[in-house]
């Protein structure tokens, strides 16, 4: 099983999410995964992803949220990290902004690879060494660092 | 009328858990109502195994997740940490749960009907047909 901080590139980390509203976050996300080729079709994910936000809160609360979409419009799955100053509203049960997202894309048939996916990153931003340490990151590099570290 | 606005589902593997989730969805669906997919960590005993037993918990409640998302039912997951009962006590009375649905054989049915302050209904495998007739219906 592939580990998560190796469907983390570099290129698809900001450390300074620009945009407030959890759409456009999504959208800033994903336009690494987009320019590398792991999203082929850009609608097609948008589709998944935004009808999954409507269908539940993918804010785990903690600060965290990890949207995500598994679907033929991916090429390979892959992460996307950003980090928010100000906090963006991603309904969470704990009624608290997510500072750090995690942006999981999957393809269609690899559901196996997504679920494992999605449950490592849960359980690694469950824990408050590992959600101090990203908070203090200072570069992408230091980012799959603290990854490595705590997964 | 009674409104079931709210479905409090106890997540587990295997063919029980399996029956309870989709019978649970299946209600929802029928209903329009949101499911809290619920699952404890019981962690009273540290033991080595604890990550790998929260990294197990997250993959049972995103696989329940991911069959609710191809339903189109509404879903939020909550991951706990205790002894099962009075976590799942807790989450029903937190979100105001209209129903709770339970694997057969997850718990002492009597303690858990006693301290819930919604009905519980406990669903085995054998009552995967009735989910198949809330979707055909």
């Amino acid at each position: 099983m592939t580990k998560v901080s190796e469907l983390l590139a570099r290129d698809a980390i900001l450390l300074q999410i620009e945009s407030r509203d959890k759409i456009d976050v999504i959208r800033e996300l994903s336009r690494p995964l987009i320019e590398n080729g792991t999203v082929t079709d850009e609608e097609t994910f948008f589709e998944a992803i935004l009808r999954r936000e409507n269908l539940e809160s993918t804010g785990i609360g903690l600060g965290v949220a990890i949207p995500h979409a598994r679907t033929p419009a991916v090429a390979r799955t892959a992460l996307a990290f950003g980090r928010s100053e100000a906090g963006v509203d991603f309904n969470s049960l704990d009624g608290k902004p997510a500072f750090l997202v995690f942006l999981i894309a999957a393809p269609e048939d690899r559901k196996t690879e997504y679920i494992m996916t999605l449950a490592r990153v849960s359980r690694l931003m469950r824990r408050d060494e590992a959600r101090i340490a990203l908070n203090r990151a200072q570069t992408p590099n230091e980012v799959i660092a603290v990854v490595q570290q705590y997964e | 009328m009674m409104q079931l606005e709210r479905l409090i589902l106890y997540v587990l593997p295997g063919r029980e858990g399996e029956a309870a989730a989709g019978w649970a969805l299946a209600l929802a669906r029928r209903l329009g109502a949101r499911v809290f997919a619920v699952h404890a960590v019981d962690d009273r005993e540290q033991t080595a195994g604890d990550q790998e037993s929260e990294e197990a918990a997250w993959k049972i409640l995103y696989e329940v997740e991911d069959d609710a998302f191809e339903e189109d039912v509404k879903l939020s997951l909550v991951l706990e940490q205790g002894d099962p009962v009075e976590r799942l006590v807790e989450v029903v009375a937190g979100y105001s749960g209209d129903l709770v649905v339970v694997p057969a054989g997850a718990f002492p049915p009597a303690e858990l009907v006693r301290r819930s302050p919604a009905p519980v209904v406990f669903v085995g495998s054998a009552a995967a047909e009735a989910a198949r007739g809330f979707k055909e219906e």
